[in-house]
């Protein structure tokens, strides 16, 4: 089946993010394909470049990168959601004159109709509330 | 030609306290936009979003009846607010702004089988 | 068919959902919506009392990490991830109530 999974919870803030992730792989590990994942609200932070976890947590951020970037996943940060939280991609940074980009590799930034694409064109939406 | 996507948002939280419904505004409009078939319900302590003469001049947000009632302009189904809800948080049917209708548990129940999405904000 | 997902211990969510139940329906508690199987918590005598067909299910690492495995309604099961997706793909859509 084609999953697409929204993420609303930021890392370590809500287990939601964690809960998506897992969910996420567990589905991968399946066999199933993921349309797209689509991090909403305070999700965006789930594609943070520069967050530093403590080493001895889970490095929700950096697994999210390995999962999309070995399965070639969607991965899109809800740009209304990002931008106002400093989640930047290089394009954005240049163009609102920032001093640094901070979005994780393997994630682009684009509006909330790839959510509204998400519902039209995946078989399953599952939802991670904060 | 198929049947456009249809999307149910539910929104239960209070305006201004937090993101959530302007959040579900934003989503319930940019569906639309997509020519999804959306409609929109206040549940529990979002029937408060209807609290009338909504002043925001002094802290600057967006006023939030004014968003609401943009909803039908752009082409969202409806607004409908669950009685029971508007009953218990002091919101007469009497009292409901033109562009939001009452809706009663049966009926929720009934929009939400039919709705392909359902979102909870 | 839908699927519930509750991830919050409050009444609430767990009431509005519990309105919301049809027939074959099937409620998933994840993160802190463990809670809610425990037995004598408020929530704890409505898993008894669902609708024709509908089952209660909770997330068995999230009863692990909180310590609660032993003590949740007999009627409530426990889940693994793998049977969250499964559920998600047997459902036609999947209702996350918070």
């Amino acid at each position: 089946m084609k999953f697409s999974i929204v993420v609303q919870g930021a890392p370590w803030n809500s287990a939601s993010a964690l809960s998506a992730l897992r969910f996420a792989e567990t589905a991968v590990a399946a066999g199933h394909d993921i349309y797209r994942l689509f991090f909403y609200q305070d999700g965006v932070s789930n594609g943070a470049l520069l967050s530093v976890p403590p080493q001895d947590e889970v490095d929700i951020p950096a697994r999210w990168q390995q999962l999309i970037e070995n399965h070639n996943i969607d991965a899109v940060v809800c740009a209304a959601s990002a931008l106002k939280r400093g989640i930047l991609d290089q394009a954005e940074a240049g163009r609102y004159e920032k001093t640094a980009a901070s979005l994780r590799p393997g994630f682009s930034i684009s509006g909330l109709g790839q959510l509204v694409d998400a519902f039209q064109h995946s078989d399953r939406v599952v939802n991670f509330v904060r | 030609m198929t049947a456009p996507t249809s999307l149910l948002i539910l929104m239960r939280t209070t305006p201004y306290g937090d993101q959530q419904a302007r959040a579900a505004i934003d989503l319930a409009l940019t569906a639309a936009a997509f020519e999804l078939k959306v409609n929109c319900v206040l549940l529990d302590a979002a029937v408060l979003q209807l609290a009338g003469n909504q002043d925001t001049s002094a802290g600057g947000q967006k006023n939030h009846l004014a968003l609401l009632s943009a909803l039908e302009i752009y082409d969202v189904e409806a607004l409908y607010v669950h009685t029971p809800s508007a009953d218990r948080f002091g919101i007469s049917s009497a009292s409901l702004p033109y562009f939001a209708q009452p809706l009663e548990d049966k009926q929720l129940q009934q929009l939400m089988a039919q709705a392909d999405q359902v979102m909870v904000f | 068919m839908t699927l519930h997902t509750i991830n919050k211990q409050t009444s609430d969510c767990v009431s509005h959902c519990l309105n919301a139940l049809a027939e074959n329906d099937t409620v998933l508690l994840i993160e802190d919506g463990v809670y809610a199987a425990m037995t004598g918590c408020s929530a704890a005598e409505h898993w008894q009392q669902l609708p024709d067909g509908v089952t209660c299910l909770a997330l068995a690492d999230e009863l692990a990490a909180r310590g609660i495995r032993g003590q949740i309604a007999a009627t409530v099961q426990p889940a693994s991830w793998e049977e969250f997706v499964a559920l998600c793909t047997q459902h036609e859509k999947v209702i996350s109530w918070g």
